[in-house]
């Protein structure tokens, strides 16, 4: 049995009369401890099967199912609930509060889960160990996303989920980041799922699931992920 | 604009609807306040101008120590300026009002259509025996139309001298009642409840009314003028006063001199003529000594002496018009805050309106759409909240604040056919300041993001930095605060100026409330301060006349009620100012030798700033004064609203004797009433009364047994036919009450708490909206709804609480100014406020501080994690 289990999903949204399929029974599966890429173009519909995972949005009809768990049928509180213990998110912008340093953004976050990682060691291991007393305005983008990772991170989520994480940064910087996740994924063991539109970059993952219309048309398991160091594109 | 922009412009606008919305509370609480109170008693002011002119109300009135004739008309009506003349005349007489003898005036219904009463029930009198009576009399006497009422001619007037006995008017003593009438000269109205407690003449007259056939004579008490163009004036205007005052400088100037002197040639000549009769009677027996009798006569002739008065002189006009200027004083100063609290809050509003349109604004310059039509969404906008705003600020203020300060002010005073009126130049023009104010704001919020380029604006903001707070240096406070509440105090200075807004708004709005308890407190320990702190006697006992003075002391003595009591003479008199404003005052006259300490606690007034903020000496601390014989002591309430202080001079004119100037020796803490003390030897020297013999005729008392025995001990004393008027003071400080003010005071608590409510709101939304993402990011994070709502309200609540406490000792201040903007003669505005007002206040506040959060936290629950950062901010 697999660790995430998405199974016949439909997501519609009210437009007027008819109604926007964004998933159009979606089905897929993902390991524990892998690394998961989401490709797609856009309005595929892989935000929405993210959001659906990580408990911020509901579906129309189908199950999902994360560590065994039915998470389809929850109520908006068990759904924060879920999304404190059990998910971290990663966007494409960071997202931290600009009044908060990197530490205490990290801290924001650890202090509502009783299981969480220390928020300094959480940071030091995102190669930011010596701008902990930093505000956001004074990193950079790269920075920024490592103390956004370091955040959704510290809670121990079952899963980090992470929705075009590179979107806003530099070739170089990007790399850098997706190296983080891979190594999060691979050292710390944590199930982790990106979504992307680079193709190319489905050499690092585990598996990689292709997103059309709404529907997952191809789903490939990759036996010998490469480390993100030996990709160009 | 194109019809896209314009599309787009409504969509906004509706999106908008919260900012719209309070923009538009805001100026119709700002215009209402600004126009109502305003509208409110202009509406009064116009409603009395209209009935003293329908009424043919005189303009001038001339009275004369020794009576006017037919000459002095003929020489009135030649004056320049005048309309019309008409001949009063008048008698002193008493009747018998339920078991007492009582003062009352029959005045003749003139035949030039001036002064004419209204008629509010029955038949004006027309034939001799029919009379005309007023609502006060009715309500005094239990008369009714159709009643019989009996008179008898008093016999007071002594200061004409016995020369003018010839001509003086000649009536029956007894008629029937045929109407119910208003005399425009007295609008009080009888059956409201009292406020004349402090303004209350202790001798209560009567007007009546009878036809010309009722009443003969060739003598007359007053020549009632109307000056040409001046009915078409308002009467409580300026330039009416000035109008009426040309034609009183001319009279005063060139008739009234002239007929002085002729009046004084007549009398001599009435007298030495009976000078001569007597003379040859007594011609046989003694030859001699007449001549020498005549001359030592013709001394005596009183000179004679007009006095030309206007309308001032009517105690109800001049009532009116302090009543409602001191309203109209507290509608002036009010607005302005609220004006403030506009300003600031439709810029908080429009600045954040244009900030979360950054984007689309540069995709509009980017189209090239030129600045100013992106501009004009946003200047439209908040015009088109503004004016709305406007309209029903102006509805509220020209009907609803008028129909409810007219309740109030029906049961002060009668005033047949009030109506509701509109003044263009006011409404309009209050509606234009708020707009100015809303539009500019507007404008310098769209100035900054207007001025970027295209490309910077398409580009986010980068979000407010944080930085240190002072605070974290104290690593001690700073290591022991829970994490939530480091990041609550970081927040607070990252918002500086959201900080600044929040307490200076709810700061404002909380001083207004404050301000309105302080009228309102004020208003109640006026009565205890006065009657029970500074006077200290328990009765003030007038003699119906100087010959009943005795029988009323006797009467006193006889009934062992008074524990310790002073005489002196009690008399109405007029206290003119340097600049020649006159006012109505009672006269003291302490007996030499007499202290008056142990009945009126006579404190120096407090004065200037410790007035104002309230930390003025006690005034049990301050040092008593006592009366000297070189000047007056001058009530504080009586002082204020003339500008009266220690060693002004001032004049004096009491009854029946001649105006003379004296010194102020200083002015006593007082806030009720408008008494005068002058000692005895003074009072003689300046009005020459030592020859008449100096005769007391009042009795101020401290009295045996409880409240309830001493004012049914007055009561009754008062039923006695040589008393003219018995004073509890326990009476007077529990029927003292000022619903007007109370009514004012209600009003502007009500219009602060909603523009309190209005303020929080904006704050509260406008700082939603600033930080939708990052509450997004918490939910995102799996903050329950009740974190999110603790993370935001403990910031607003913190804002709230000092905003509260800035705003208490604020309201304190701007109450403590209204002492200066509340003059009006016969009260002291000595502001107090008791604790409880602000603990209610604060309360209140807080209140809706928690009605705005819990709006505030449906918000916070609707924001959507997934919609809010999707994009860029
Ligand atoms: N809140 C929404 N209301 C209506 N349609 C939506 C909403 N969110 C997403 N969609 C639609 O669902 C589809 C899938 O969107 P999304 O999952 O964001 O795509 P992707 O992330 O693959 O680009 C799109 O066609 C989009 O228009
Ligand atoms: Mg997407």
């Amino acid at each position: 049995m697999s660790y995430i289990q998405f199974d016949h999903v439909v997501k519609e949204y009210p437009s007027g009369e008819e109604s926007i399929r964004a998933l159009d029974d979606a089905s897929f599966t993902a390991d524990k401890g892998g690394l998961t890429i989401i490709l797609g173009a856009s309005g595929a519909g892989k935000t929405t099967a993210l959001n659906i995972l990580g408990g911020m949005d509901t579906l129309s009809s189908g199950t999902v199912k994360v560590d065994g768990r039915d998470i389809s049928g929850l109520s908006r509180k068990e759904q924060t609930l879920y999304r404190r213990s059990d998910i971290g998110f990663v966007f494409q912008f960071y997202n931290l509060v600009a009044s908060l340093t990197a530490l205490e953004n990290v801290e924001l976050a650890s202090q509502i889960c009783p299981d969480h990682f220390d928020p300094r060691e959480t940071l030091e291991k995102v190669g930011l160990g010596n701008r902990l007393d930093n505000f956001p305005s004074q990193l950079s983008g790269g920075e920024q996303q490592r103390v956004a990772i370091a955040r959704a991170i510290a809670k121990r989520p079952k899963l980090l989920l992470c929705d075009e994480p590179t979107g806003a940064l530099d070739y170089v910087t990007g790399k850098q980041i997706l190296q983080l996740l891979q190594d999060i994924s691979q050292r710390e063991g944590m199930t982790v799922v990106i979504i992307t539109h680079n193709t190319a970059i489905s050499a690092m993952a585990d598996k990689v699931i292709h997103f059309r219309s709404g529907r997952v048309y191809n789903s490939t398991d990759n036996p010998r992920p490469l480390p993100v160091a030996e990709i160009e594109w | 604009m194109s019809s896209a922009l314009l599309k787009d412009t409504w969509r906004t606008s509706v999106r908008n609807w919260k900012r719209f919305f309070s923009i538009v509370v805001i100026t119709t609480l700002g215009v209402a306040v600004l126009t109502g109170i305003y509208a409110g008693c202009r509406d009064m002011l116009l409603s009395a101008d209209r009935f003293y002119d329908a009424q043919g109300l005189f303009d001038i009135q001339v009275v004369s120590s020794a009576g006017l004739t037919d000459d002095d008309v003929t020489a009135l009506s030649k004056v320049e300026g005048v309309q019309t003349v008409q001949a009063e005349m008048s008698a002193s007489v008493n009747t018998d009002v339920a078991g007492t003898s009582k003062s009352a005036t029959i005045n003749r219904i003139g035949g030039q259509g001036l002064n004419k009463s209204y008629l509010q029930e029955g038949v004006l009198p027309s034939k001799s025996g029919q009379i005309a009576v007023t609502r006060q009399f009715i309500v005094d006497s239990g008369l009714h139309i159709g009643d019989t009422l009996d008179v008898t001619a008093s016999d007071t007037d002594s200061s004409s001298g016995a020369a003018s006995a010839q001509g003086e008017p000649v009536f029956p003593g007894s008629y029937t009642i045929t109407a119910v009438v208003l005399d425009p000269s007295d609008i009080a109205n009888p059956e409201g409840y009292s406020t004349g407690a402090f303004r209350s003449n202790d001798a209560e007259s009567y007007a009546f009314f009878v036809s010309s056939s009722s009443m003969e004579g060739s003598l007359y008490t007053a020549i009632s003028l109307r000056v040409s163009d001046a009915e078409q004036l308002d009467t409580f205007s300026d330039e009416y006063s000035a109008k009426v005052q040309q034609v009183v400088s001319r009279i005063e100037d060139s008739v009234a001199p002239e007929r002085q002197r002729a009046r004084e040639r007549q009398l001599t000549a009435q007298v030495q003529e009976a000078q001569r009769q007597a003379a040859a009677d007594s011609v046989s027996d003694a030859t001699g000594r007449s001549s020498a009798e005549a001359s030592d006569e013709s001394l005596s002739i009183p000179t004679v002496q007009w006095h030309v008065q206007n309308r001032s002189s009517i105690t109800t006009y001049s009532n009116l018009k302090s009543d409602l200027s001191s309203i109209e004083s507290i509608g002036r100063a009010f607005p302005v805050v609220f004006l403030a609290v506009a300003i600031l809050m439709s810029l908080t509003a429009m600045t954040r309106m244009v900030e979360e349109d950054r984007g689309l604004i540069g995709t509009y310059l980017g189209l090239g759409y030129g600045k100013i039509a992106i501009i004009t969404r946003y200047v439209g906008f908040a015009l088109a909240a503004c004016l709305l705003g406007g309209v029903l600020g102006n509805i509220v203020g020209f009907v609803g604040i008028p129909v409810f300060l007219m309740q109030v002010l029906k049961g002060l005073y009668v005033i047949p056919d009030v109506s509701l009126s509109f003044d263009p130049a006011y409404g309009l023009g209050g509606v234009a300041l708020f707009t100015v104010g809303v539009v500019v704001s507007t404008l310098l919020a769209c100035r900054g993001e207007t001025s970027l380029t295209p490309a910077q604006l398409m580009r986010p903001k980068s979000p407010k930095a944080g930085s240190r707070v002072f605070l974290e240096r104290f690593t001690w406070v700073w290591g022991r605060m829970s994490f939530l509440n480091k990041v609550t105090v970081r927040n607070l200075f990252r918002f500086k100026s959201r900080l600044l807004m929040t307490v200076g708004g709810i700061a404002g709005c909380t001083a207004l409330i404050v301000c309105g308890f302080a009228i309102n407190d004020t208003v109640q320990t006026l009565g205890s301060k006065q009657y029970s702190d500074i006077d200290r006697y328990d009765l003030l006992s007038v003699a119906a006349s100087d010959e009943t003075a005795a029988a009323m002391k006797e009467r006193l003595a006889d009934d062992g009620k008074v524990k310790s009591s002073v005489e002196v003479r009690v008399g109405s008199a007029e206290m003119l100012n340097a600049e020649g404003n006159s006012e109505s005052i009672q006269l003291i006259v302490v007996p030499d030798g007499q202290d008056i300490a142990p009945m009126v606690d006579l404190r120096p007034a407090s004065q200037g700033l410790g007035r104002m903020f309230g930390f003025a000496k006690a005034p049990s601390e301050r040092p008593r004064l006592t009366l000297g014989d070189d000047g007056i002591l001058v009530a504080q309430s009586a002082a204020n609203a003339m500008g009266i202080s220690g060693n002004s001079t001032v004049s004096l004119r009491a009854d029946g004797l001649d105006q003379q100037k004296v010194k102020v020796q200083a002015v006593f803490r007082n806030v009720i009433g408008s008494d005068v003390f002058i000692s005895q030897s003074l009072y003689e020297s300046s009005f020459g009364v030592k020859e008449a013999g100096f005769v007391t005729n009042a009795v101020m008392a401290t009295l045996n047994g409880d409240e309830d025995s001493q004012i049914s001990y007055a009561q009754r004393l008062v039923k006695s036919s040589d008393v003219a008027s018995a004073i509890s003071t326990a009476d007077m400080e529990r029927s003292f009450a000022f619903d007007l003010m109370s009514a004012v005071v209600a009003l502007i608590v009500v219009l602060a708490g909603c523009l309190a409510l209005v303020v929080l709101f904006t704050l509260a939304s406008t700082n939603v909206s600033e930080r939708v993402r990052e509450m997004a990011t918490l939910k995102v994070l799996g903050f329950t709804d009740r974190e999110i709502h603790l993370y935001v309200n403990k910031e607003m609540l913190i804002l709230t609480l000092l905003g509260t406490l800035l705003g208490l000792p604020l309201g304190r201040v701007v109450g403590g100014m209204l002492t200066g903007v509340l003059d009006m003669p016969g009260m002291f505005f000595e502001v107090e406020i008791n604790w409880v007002s602000y603990v209610i206040s604060a309360a209140a506040t807080l209140f809706f501080a928690f009605i705005v959060q819990f709006s505030t936290n449906m918000v916070l629950n609707r924001i959507d994690p997934v919609g809010s950062l999707k994009s860029v901010e």
